[in-house]
């Protein structure tokens, strides 16, 4: 047994070094090694990526927190790598975001910004933000990333305090882009508040524009100014921040109201499709897919010749298809409303044509791939979302059995 | 309906849809524009999110672009001349259907043609290559074994392709009266007296194919070609698209490398990128 353990000892001491050497020295940290905010309060964290000697051009940061105490709201590219990777998201519900981007303007071998993270604390409680190790630093095809080396941030969020009675409040709207969470098309912003005197008139107001979340306000607007107009606004999202200064020497609370703009079409892209020549009683399939760099892609809508579009999920099957040319269209629509177009024709011939295709022809083999893909991944998905709930289930019976037991011991 | 009621909807039908049909669809890769031969009213395409003003409703006739072709109409007929490759059509037009001289059995290159009648016109493609030397004198009164087809320089050493068909061609002796493809002669056709070509379908993964030529002295040693069909995406050859085939994307992006250009038209750009895009997290 001794002489066994020694050479597995001996074995993982000998591998794990060139395991290390062969995913390289590249690194990611967070900008800051702790923040301490209060509930209800929006904060930004960023996210670095550190060559160390590497020459980059693909990262993904993989980032976990405790979805109890912090709630994500948004991620925008910062630095170099500005094109999103197929597969990004943000889950408030199991604590994790996974963010990828490319650069097209040359490796990468310099530290620099990544992405921003906004992040509102939920509830008072202490948490640690991580990097994880399925984060990627990639150069060519090849890992180079030192996921030992992976920062962290400790995340103390506090009670808010009770709002000082008396003071005034301010409420912000936009009539250009009238809901937060919504993503418009629009790069002019007008920006309009109303100030409600509390037992102090506000004697004049503290204005800003940018894309920080929780900007301490410092231009000083006149109190008998109402609106705000900010035009070529690029895209992104943007915080308006105001705060008005009471006559009896009082500030009222910060408002930061989120703008996102996005004026942008989709990257454009292709569609592909299972043959150009078809038989009648075939089906058709288009494949497509592309991304948005800003708000992403909301959904995508296919029409066939003159009909109208509808919203559909690729691969698309089209069936029923009568002798005739047909001219496939896909638009690929982002959360803003900007679309991007493309197209393919497809010829159907009576059954009974002779096509020129090869022996072994299998019809639509690389759509059932793509499809097969698909379904496991949804089927994926309600299994977790199955094992959730089973779990819950058992939570419960587990919880009534115990307190069952007890009251009747009692 | 009475002849008048129609006649009023026809006019508010016109009224309508005709100041939309002189708009032009465009887009960053394409336009469409029904301004010319619309012959028909229709009303515009539209959804919640966008709207597509216009008609595009030739009668008979055919719209291309660098990226699309479409033909629509009630009365058309596919025929040679159409801009369509047929059923019974090698070429159309411009359209060889990426045939080149080379793959038509002309070693020494040149420029490949569509005749009027949609077959191949190989009058100015070149035979190549130079003389090989005096024959080899009479032989006896039967053949010999033939050699060994040899498959073409051009695809000898491609090692993959994204394709599930692929054209395979080359040259054989001149004593062979058949090629052979994994045992079955069928479907392969003779550009020339010592040359062969067979579209073969190709599973994903290896595929090794078993190359004979043969005559009635009998077969001759096997020549194996294997090649590769990827994944679209799958740049690392590892069968499934993810991350580090993006990054693979990336360092030959805006150059020619076949080993990304997934829709074959000569740049790595945003289309193959959406290709890819099309197939991420799939595996095969």
């Amino acid at each position: 047994m001794k002489r066994f353990l020694a050479s597995l000892i001996l074995i993982t001491s000998s591998v794990l070094p060139f395991a290390a050497l062969a995913a390289g020295s590249a690194t990611l940290v967070f900008s800051q090694p702790s923040i301490d905010v209060v509930a209800g309060k929006m904060f930004d964290l960023s996210v670095n990526v550190v060559p160390n000697g590497e020459s980059l051009d693909t990262v993904r940061a993989v980032v976990a927190f405790d979805p109890a105490i912090l709630q994500a709201e948004a991620i925008s590219l910062t630095g170099t790598f500005n094109r999103n990777i197929p597969g990004n998201f943000i889950d408030n519900n199991t604590g994790k975001i996974s963010w990828g981007a490319f650069t097209l303007e040359g490796p990468v071998n310099t530290t620099g910004a990544f992405a921003k993270i906004t992040f509102v604390g939920r509830k008072t409680g202490k948490t640690t933000l991580t990097l994880t190790p399925d984060s990627h630093l990639i150069s060519g095809g090849e890992e180079k990333g030192d996921t030992t080396k992976f920062g962290t941030t400790a995340v103390a969020v506090s009670e808010a305090k009770p709002a000082e009675p008396g003071l005034s409040v301010i409420t912000v709207s936009s009539s250009t882009h009238q809901e937060e969470i919504i993503w418009y098309p629009k790069s002019a912003v007008q920006i309009g508040w109303v100030g409600e005197n509390g037992n102090s008139e506000i004697t004049n107001y503290r204005t800003a524009f940018d894309q920080t979340s929780d900007t301490d306000p410092t231009t000083s607007v006149a109190s008998s100014q109402t609106t705000a107009t900010y035009k070529d606004v690029k895209d992104g999202v943007h915080y308006f921040h105001i705060k008005g200064m009471q006559k009896n020497g009082k500030v009222t609370q910060t408002v930061h109201r989120r703008i996102n703009v996005d004026t942008t079409k989709p990257n454009p892209f292709e569609v592909t499709i299972s043959s150009e020549q078809l038989l009648e009683g075939e089906s058709l399939w288009l494949n497509f897919a592309t991304t948005d760099d800003t708000s992403g892609i909301a959904q995508y809508q296919v029409a066939l010749n003159d009909s109208a579009f509808q919203t559909q999920t690729s691969p698309v099957e089209i069936t029923d298809l009568k002798k005739g040319t047909y001219f496939a269209r896909v638009a690929a629509v982002d959360y803003a409303g900007n679309v991007v177009y493309q197209g393919k024709s497809v010829r159907v011939y009576p059954q009974g044509t002779k096509i020129d295709r090869p022996e072994g022809y299998q019809e639509n083999a690389e759509a059932g791939v793509i499809d097969a893909s698909v379904q496991s991944e949804k089927i994926s998905t309600t299994s977790k979302q199955n094992l959730l709930i089973t779990f819950v289930l058992v939570v419960v019976v587990a919880s009534g059995i115990i307190y069952a037991t007890k009251f009747r011991k009692k | 309906m009475s002849q008048k009621k129609y006649s009023l909807l026809l006019m508010a039908l016109a009224f309508v849809a005709l100041p939309l049909s002189a708009g032009a669809i465009t887009s960053s890769s394409f336009i469409l524009d029904p301004s010319q031969n619309v012959t028909s009213i229709h009303l515009p395409m539209s959804s919640a999110t966008f709207r597509l003003d216009g008609s595009v409703d030739p009668v008979v006739g055919s719209s291309t672009s660098s990226s699309f072709k479409n033909e629509s109409g009630d009365a058309f007929s596919y025929y040679c001349g159409d801009g369509f490759i047929d059923p019974g059509e090698s070429c159309d037009g411009a359209d060889l259907n990426s045939a080149t001289c080379t793959t038509q059995g002309f070693a020494g290159g040149g420029t490949l043609t569509c005749s009027s009648s949609c077959t191949y016109t190989t009058s100015a493609c070149n035979s190549g290559g130079g003389g090989g030397g005096g024959g080899g004198g009479g032989g006896g009164s039967s053949a010999a074994v033939p050699d060994a087809p040899v498959v073409d320089t051009s695809i000898k050493t491609l090692g993959f392709t994204y394709s599930s068909s692929f054209l395979l061609f080359g040259t054989n002796s001149s004593t062979a009266t058949s090629v052979k493809v994994n045992s079955s002669s069928e479907g392969v056709t003779y550009p020339t007296s010592t040359s062969w070509k067979k579209t073969v379908a190709l599973s994903y993964k290896t595929n090794k194919l078993n190359l004979l030529a043969s005559n009635s002295s009998g077969d001759s040693a096997a020549t194996v070609y294997e090649i590769y069909r990827r994944l679209v995406g799958d740049l690392t050859q590892d069968n499934s698209v993810n991350d580090y085939d993006l990054s693979k994307l990336v360092k030959v992006w805006g150059g020619t490398d076949r080993s990304a250009d997934f829709n074959v038209d000569g740049n790595v750009n945003d289309y193959d990128f959406s290709m890819m895009v099309a197939r991420w997290g799939t595996s095969v």
